[in-house]
Order: structure tokens, then C-alpha cells, then sequence
């Protein structure tokens, strides 16, 4: 006779079974698995029934290859450009193994890859493990600044009765979707010969700065300069514009010409 | 609005929104009944989809169609979820927000899938506190959908109408039928689809579904990537006699061909609905 299995237990067990590395028949007999119900209970038929086509793993096996196809399908869908360097066979096994370290726990799977970087960064047996986790976080913030709030750009009409004094202390906040990314390769114009179907070559290693925003709604990349990069960086983290200023440096003349154009491209919003 | 009026109220034939059809649709502003969105693809994003939305909610109907709700699931309540849920209701005008009798995950993990439930009366309790609890939230009633499901649990106490039966009697949530779920499990499981309809609590069905589905050497798989089947036309047919005619709306997820395509597929269902009209 069948012996009930409480829901809680039934469901932590599945959950075990389904998101496994392996098939059911290996993954009911895990530790994780046997410690909620009996390998030997399962193979017999009395918690999953088998048909006549499919044993009760085989029925597990739907769920099974249907859960780690789904989640890298949706990483996949983000990172072309990863996928790209690495290959289909090597960025499905970093995918597998980044969903296994870090299974979702949202409801919704934009937010499925925010710990891809990071992961990438653990990896040390990863080859050009820097040049991916740099490529990686230019992906994810691509994604976040199409997800990110929506918020009205600053008009730039409304900066025209700010005295010279006010533009001292003035503190003018960004668009909720600036990223704004400092690498150690130079993802951005790879990611964009991958857009264009040119085959890059992986890039040699040579600092790079980034803005990623989201205009329009569309999604906006701007390679800019180390001092641009800083000044504007000042600026999102909340700097007065006077104090932001001398992250220009030398080039502290170009910083009107900057701020024009940043401005154009909706990366501040109403103070 | 009353599970009564969402029932009554027929929307027509609609389709599911994809973003593979935005352009089409902001350019032509085609001729449709109604749209289905799958409510989260518009959750947690304040980007371009939610842009589109909001000028087509404008122009059509729009039905609230939910993956993560998790309701079958022995975790609790997901009140953020939920928060988001009703906010994006309010926002688009849904006529009601639906989602599926199953659980996605436990202890927090999200397996991103419609999983199984036994269907046991604990389980109908789990879900029976978790449906109310949701209503409070919504101040609406909450329709759930049948799904395809792969396996079959040994201790399960009764069918699958009957958790239906028992679960709307228990909580007066509405159901949507989803007449290619009936069919795959069906064939899966090994039970008789028409039956299965025939059994229906059908005072509470708001909806039907329609999808193609995929078929392997041991079992059918839900793919939503093809045209519907004759053999899920037939059924449709008896759930519409059944019935007396409901909401219908044709699901294409995967290989999804342009929107005129999709449209006229989905449009097949006025065949069978004109019949009922008729008669």
C-alpha cells in the first residue's frame, strides 16, 4: 500500500530531484534526495507512478531536462556576447554550472544572472576568466538599464536660473538606468563586432570605461575616457558638480561639453 | 468584479501579447477581441515592454496570465509578488488575473516551472488558505488554469476534476480551462479528456486556452509552438457545447510565426463558436 508523503517533504524532494546536474535515476539516490524519501520507495513506483512508456524517473526526467534547458535559454537570451567567447558547449556548461551555485530565488528571471560576474570571477579554472567576467557585467547592466525604473530627463531648460554659486553646490541625479562600467578589457566594441557579425578576436587586455542607459527605451552604450568616465561617475554617486569637476583633471575644459551632451542623452534627471 | 460577471463576460477570441508582434501591432493596430499577458514579463521592469503595454491596454481588453505565483507550494505567500501583481492590475485594466494549479518552488527556490501537485487534501488545503489569501489581496476573484502535467503522484487521493471541484466549492475561484492541457494529460496519464470535461465545476470556468503541443515517443509535451491539433479542436468543441462560451485565447510561445498567422489560427475557434451562437 502507498504511503502518504507529507506535501513539504514531497516538494523539497522534488525540488532536489528536478534541479540535480544528473539524471533522476542519480539524483534519487542522492544524499539531499534519500534524506527526504527512499531511492528504493521511488525505482518501485510509490511516489511517482510509472505508465507504460516511462518509469517513474523517466517521468522526473521531463522536469528535469525541461528546468536546466529554461534557465540556460534565459541566461543565453542575455549574453549572446559570452556565449560568442565561449562557445555554444562551453557557455552551457558555465550557465549549468552558474544555475546550480546560484538557483533562482525570484519570481521573476530578469533577475536570473545577477550574480554571473561574480561567479565567473570564482571560477579560477576558467580560462580569460577576466576578459568574461568583464564581458559578463556589461551584459548584466545592458539588462539592468532595460529593466531599471523609468524616470523624466532632466530638461535642460530648467538649469538656465542656476546661479554660478547654486552650480557649485548643485547635485544633479542620473537616470536610474546608468551603469557605468571600469574594465580591464575592451568589452564594448567586442560585444559590438559580435552585434555585427564580424567574429572578433578575443580583445588583448587594455583599460576601458563604459556608460550603459537606457534612452528612449532603448538600451545605449558610450565608451568614454578615463577622466569623462570619473567626472560622470562622481556625479552618480551623489558629488555636488564644483566637486565633481576636478575628476576632470586635465581635461577639466571639455567638462561643459560632456555635460551637454549627457544631458542629450537623458543620463540626469530633474534635481 | 464578480466571478459571475467574469464568467459571463466573453471577451471573444484573443491571443497571447509577445514582443516578437510589438510592431505590428503599434503600426496596424490590427482587429483582435483581446490580448492575454503573461503577467510578469511586465513585473520588476519599467522598460519598453511596459511602455507597449500601456498604449495597448488602452485600445483592447487585457487578461492578467501569471508563471510565479506559487500558490501550490507549502511556502508562503509571496506579498512583494503580490504587491506587483496588483499594482500591474490596476495599471493595465486587466479584466482578471489568472495563474496555474501548481507549485514552482520551495524554501524560496523558484524552479521556474508549473510542477505537479498530489492531489491529496492537504494539498487542497495548502492551496485553498493560499487562493483566499490571494482574493483578499486582489479584492478579486483569482482564476487558475489546469496544467500539463508529466507524472502522477502514488498517493494522490483523488482525480483531477475533483481537486478542481472541491477547490472552487472551497474558495469560489474561477477556472481556466486550458483544453490542450486536458488533451496532453490526457494521453500522458491515460485518463478519457471528454469525461474529464464532462466533470467540470463549469459555473466557474472564465476561460479557455488553446496551444499546439509536441509529441514524443513516450509522452506529449506542451510546447506552445505549434497549431492546435484536430484532437484538441474536438475537445474544444465540447467544452464550448459545455459550456455555453467563454473567453478564447491561443497561446503561441516557441517558433512564433507572424501575428496574422497567429491570429488566424486562433480564429479556427470561430467555428465551433458560431455553432453554439447558432444553435
Amino acid at each position: 500500500m502507498t504511503e502518504a508523503v507529507d506535501l513539504a517533504t514531497l516538494q523539497r524532494w522534488m525540488s532536489h530531484v528536478v534541479r540535480h546536474p544528473k539524471v533522476a535515476e542519480t539524483a534519487v539516490k542522492s544524499g539531499a534526495a534519500r534524506t527526504l524519501i527512499r531511492a528504493r520507495r521511488v525505482l518501485a513506483g510509490d511516489v511517482v507512478l510509472p505508465n507504460e512508456r516511462m518509469q517513474p524517473t523517466d517521468r522526473l526526467d521531463v522536469y528535469g531536462g525541461a528546468y536546466i534547458a529554461r534557465l540556460v535559454g534565459v541566461i543565453r537570451s542575455d549574453f549572446p556576447g559570452l556565449e560568442h567567447a565561449l562557445g555554444e558547449d562551453a557557455f552551457c556548461g558555465l550557465a549549468e554550472a552558474y544555475v546550480q551555485a546560484y538557483p533562482s530565488r525570484h519570481p521573476n528571471l530578469n533577475q536570473l544572472a545577477h550574480a554571473l560576474p561574480d561567479f565567473i570571477s570564482k571560477r579560477t579554472h576558467q580560462p580569460r576568466r577576466a576578459f568574461l567576467r568583464d564581458l559578463a557585467r556589461l551584459e548584466l547592466a545592458m539588462s539592468e538599464a532595460f529593466h531599471a525604473p523609468q524616470a523624466a530627463a532632466l530638461d535642460p531648460g530648467s538649469l538656465g536660473a542656476v546661479t554660478p554659486e547654486e552650480w557649485e553646490h548643485l547635485v544633479i541625479p542620473t537616470h536610474p538606468s546608468l551603469r557605468l562600467l571600469a574594465t580591464s578589457y575592451p568589452v564594448n566594441g567586442y560585444l559590438q563586432a559580435v552585434f555585427d557579425e564580424r567574429e572578433p578576436d578575443l580583445p588583448k587586455r587594455a583599460n576601458s570605461y563604459v556608460a550603459v542607459y537606457r534612452k528612449d527605451y532603448r538600451v545605449w552604450r558610450l565608451t568614454l575616457e578615463k577622466p569623462a568616465f570619473a567626472t560622470l561617475s562622481a556625479l552618480a554617486n551623489g558629488e555636488p558638480f564644483a566637486r565633481a569637476l576636478q575628476h576632470a583633471g586635465d581635461s577639466a575644459d571639455q567638462v561643459g561639453h560632456w555635460f551637454q551632451g549627457w544631458t542629450a542623452d537623458g543620463l540626469f534627471i530633474q534635481p | 468584479m464578480s466571478l459571475e460577471k467574469i464568467v459571463r463576460e466573453d471577451l471573444g477570441i484573443g491571443i497571447g501579447l509577445r514582443t516578437t508582434h510589438f510592431g505590428h501591432i503599434l503600426s496596424e493596430w490590427p482587429d483582435l477581441d483581446w490580448f492575454e499577458i503573461l503577467s510578469e514579463n511586465f513585473m520588476q521592469t519599467e522598460g519598453r515592454p511596459l511602455h507597449i503595454l500601456d498604449q495597448i491596454a488602452e485600445r483592447y481588453p487585457i487578461v492578467m496570465h501569471g508563471v510565479s505565483m506559487n500558490i501550490g507550494s507549502v511556502d508562503p505567500l509571496d506579498t512583494d509578488y503580490m504587491r506587483e501583481l496588483k499594482t500591474l492590475r490596476d495599471r493595465c485594466g486587466a479584466r482578471f488575473v489568472s495563474d496555474h494549479i501548481c507549485w514552482t518552488g520551495v524554501d524560496g527556490t523558484n524552479l521556474h516551472d508549473l510542477l505537479p501537485l498530489p492531489y491529496t487534501g492537504e494539498a487542497l488545503e495548502v492551496m485553498a488558505a493560499k487562493v483566499r489569501q490571494v482574493q483578499d489581496i486582489l479584492e478579486a476573484p483569482l482564476v487558475l488554469e489546469n496544467p500539463s502535467t508529466y507524472l502522477e503522484f502514488a498517493h494522490s487521493e483523488m482525480s483531477e476534476t475533483e481537486f478542481l471541484r472541491e477547490l472552487t466549492k472551497a474558495t469560489g475561484c474561477g477556472l481556466l480551462m486550458d483544453v490542450n492541457n486536458v488533451f496532453v494529460c490526457a494521453s500522458n496519464h491515460g485518463f478519457d479528456a471528454a469525461q474529464y470535461l464532462r466533470e467540470l465545476p463549469w459555473n466557474h470556468v472564465a476561460q479557455f486556452h488553446l496551444a499546439g503541443h509536441s509529441v514524443y515517443e513516450t509522452h506529449r509535451l506542451d510546447t506552445h509552438d505549434a497549431p492546435v491539433c484536430d484532437e484538441v479542436w474536438e475537445l474544444y468543441d465540447l467544452a464550448h457545447q459545455l459550456s455555453g462560451g467563454r473567453s478564447t485565447l491561443l497561446e503561441w510561445d516557441d517558433n512564433i510565426p507572424e501575428f496574422d498567422e497567429v491570429v488566424a489560427e486562433a480564429h479556427k475557434a470561430t467555428r465551433y463558436r458560431g455553432e453554439v451562437h447558432a444553435g
